[in-house]
């Protein structure tokens, strides 16, 4: 009894630790945006303002970033804004960044998720078998497909399921945006294409958009795959050498449930990396939907950075970063109520 | 498949096993590296890499222009080639900076009192920035200096190996030999430099030559977007960028070999720290 209030006791203090750090972080995460475009010299606001501008245009890019107000005040004004969810306009376009980032989620969610769920089929099964069969050839396919699929940029891949799959093979259309030429693009609803094409009952359209899916959610799950497979692996690996598994076979189990339990074993670990991987693609895949021009949220993101876009940059980073956080916590809440042996005491990461 | 084929893991089947097949990918690893690296410098090139010549633009491979020729004549081998001047010794500067800053600061958030903790947590929060994109507005801000693409791998790797470092050490300290050295009186100081960071050196140095492969990655990843190195400076994220349209209009060579070149790198550079973690675990499972 004294024990398991204690046990209870710990944990709600762990997690009320974990929940009072939030909004810590938070603020650092702002002021890291903050300070990312508030150290942007002279010679940036010139950069902005674009070759040939005039030093009264420079004067005032730098007016318009509060560059020629004290650091502290700029801050005042920011916080202010964030407030008020006003991250500000897009210093290119002058579109508001925070519907902008609103409407491009969609597209980016329609890519990630299928992505993810394609990426957690191929690694965990890859990883599972290889551990299954440690040593023996199974294991050293995989193996080498991971140390291959590894060393090949993200970027390099999408061009070579280009050439082969669209190219060679013909069997996608060719990879730039979310619908074909030809296709009318459908009202707005949700956002997200495939629905929307369906909503509007035209399954030609439809099929357009499922077939541009194709590749890009192919790159995301094969660069995601590998990383899952490792994973897998070694907690597989660790779990199949371990006593209750060779108790479990001495009492005649049959296989499949000896590796259910395995399976259960590696969970832990593995809802670990998928709650980080997925957190890191909350902000879209940047390079993959600049390679297949997919106008989703990590492509205005990298954008932005390279333009240098303030408003832009800012907002970028907050969205991602809060999102990040708030998964790291919640995953953190997951694992310990999942796993009882996860002690909390300090210094527990 | 029955219960009974199964090889068992144990650590002793590990020892005796693993260190022999590391190191073979170690040796091939580092001849690979080591032969890209040298003939960026020494090789001699049959074209000026930042050379143009109107007159040969989109040359198949063959004949004179061995890789074939780009979309304003250049050399796609004296391209290639050359390419591992920058990139190479970029992302190598970068492990470095990322091993010192990372190996440093694991030590020293492994110490006791309040400040371990309170580095990790700042540590979470670097991570939770979408640390590529964000490393890309560094570099622009910066006015492309190659310097801060260095910067940004440290910023990208520097963490995994604090935590790494620092995970490692904290368990080292837990051991009999720091006790008794802290029993005889050996300063802090010294207990890391003499009796902990020696017994992470396969550790670290495996991470390294990750790191490595990662770096390259995202050099290689920074110039394809536009920013660190750039033209006419070749590098080959920027050339399979160039490159990339031919993939759909059958110019494969653009981007080929510049791609070719990144892979067999950064395999390299995966098969030693492979290897190298085979070695560590062989080693951890003997002692």
């Amino acid at each position: 009894m004294a024990l398991a209030r204690t046990a209870a006791g710990a944990r709600r203090s762990f997690f009320l630790r974990r929940l009072l750090v939030l909004p810590v972080s938070l603020f650092l995460v702002v002021t890291i945006a903050f300070l990312l475009v508030a150290l942007i010299p002279q010679s940036t606001a010139l950069q902005i303002a674009g070759p040939g501008a005039t030093s009264q245009r420079v004067a005032e890019v730098q007016h318009q970033l509060g560059l020629d107000q004290p650091l502290l005040t700029q801050f005042g004004h920011y916080l202010t804004g964030l407030a008020h969810g006003n991250l500000g306009s897009s210093f290119y376009t002058g579109l508001p960044v925070t519907k902008e980032m609103l409407s491009l989620l969609p597209a980016t969610l329609e890519l990630v998720i299928p992505g993810f769920v394609l990426a957690l089929l191929l690694g965990v099964t890859s990883g599972t078998l290889g551990a299954y069969f440690a040593r023996r050839l199974p294991d050293r396919v995989v193996a080498a497909g991971v140390t291959v699929v590894q060393s090949i940029p993200e970027f390099v891949l999408a061009l070579i399921l280009v050439y082969v799959l669209f190219y060679k093979v013909g069997l996608f259309p060719a990879p730039i945006g979310q619908l074909g030429l030809g296709d009318t693009t459908p009202p707005t609803v949700t956002g997200f294409m495939t629905i929307d094409t369906l909503l509007a009952g035209d399954t030609s359209a439809f099929a357009s958009a499922c077939a541009h899916l194709a590749l890009p959610v192919l790159t995301i799950g094969m660069v995601l795959a590998v990383a899952f497979s490792r994973i897998t692996r070694a907690s597989m690996g660790d779990a199949l050498a371990g006593p209750y598994i060779e108790y479990a076979r001495a009492l005649g189990l049959p296989e499949r449930q000896v590796l259910r339990y395995a399976l259960v074993e590696s969970r832990t670990p593995l809802l670990t990396y998928a709650a980080i991987f997925a957190a890191t693609l909350a902000g879209g895949s940047a390079i993959v939907e600049t390679v297949f021009d997919w106008h989703g949220l990590g492509q205005y993101g990298l954008d932005g950075m390279v333009q240098l876009d303030p408003p832009v940059i800012r907002g970028y980073v907050l969205l991602t970063a809060t999102v990040t956080m708030i998964a790291f916590v919640v995953l953190d809440l997951a694992t310990t109520l999942l796993d009882p042996r996860i002690s909390l005491g300090k210094g527990t990461r | 498949m029955t219960a009974g084929t199964l090889v068992p893991t144990t650590a002793a089947h590990r020892s005796v096993r693993r260190p022999r097949a590391g190191t073979a990918g170690i040796v091939v690893g580092c001849v690979v590296v080591g032969v890209i690296l040298l003939s960026g410098w020494f090789l001699p090139l049959p074209f000026s890499p930042t050379a143009i010549d109107p007159g040969a633009q989109f040359a198949a491979p063959g004949g004179a222009h061995l890789f074939g020729t780009d979309e304003v004549g250049g050399d796609v081998f004296s391209r290639t080639i050359a390419a591992a001047r920058t990139d190479l010794p970029l992302a190598l500067g970068g492990t470095l900076l990322a091993l010192v800053i990372g190996v440093a600061g694991g030590l020293g958030a492994s110490s006791r009192g309040p400040w371990g903790e309170r580095v990790m947590r700042v540590l979470d929060v670097l991570q939770s920035l979408p640390l590529l994109v964000v490393t890309v507005a560094l570099v622009a801000l910066s006015g492309n200096s190659l310097f801060m693409v260095a910067v940004a791998i440290a910023l990208i790797s520097g963490p995994l190996f604090v935590r790494l470092v620092r995970s490692r050490a904290l368990s080292l300290r837990e051991s009999r030999f720091v006790e008794a050295a802290t029993a005889s009186g050996t300063s802090s100081m010294r207990i890391m430099i003499i009796h902990i960071l020696p017994n992470l050196r396969t550790l670290v140095l495996a991470q390294t030559a990750m790191t490595a492969a990662n770096a390259l990655l995202v050099v290689a990843a920074m110039s394809f977007i536009g920013v660190g190195v750039q033209p006419p400076t070749p590098s080959w994220g920027a050339m399979i960028q160039t490159g990339a349209g031919g993939v759909t209009t059958g110019r494969w060579w653009l981007a080929l070999f510049p791609a070719l070149a990144i892979f067999l790198c950064v395999l390299s550079f995966n098969l030693i720290a492979d290897g190298l973690r085979d070695r560590g675990a062989g080693r951890r499972a003997r002692s």
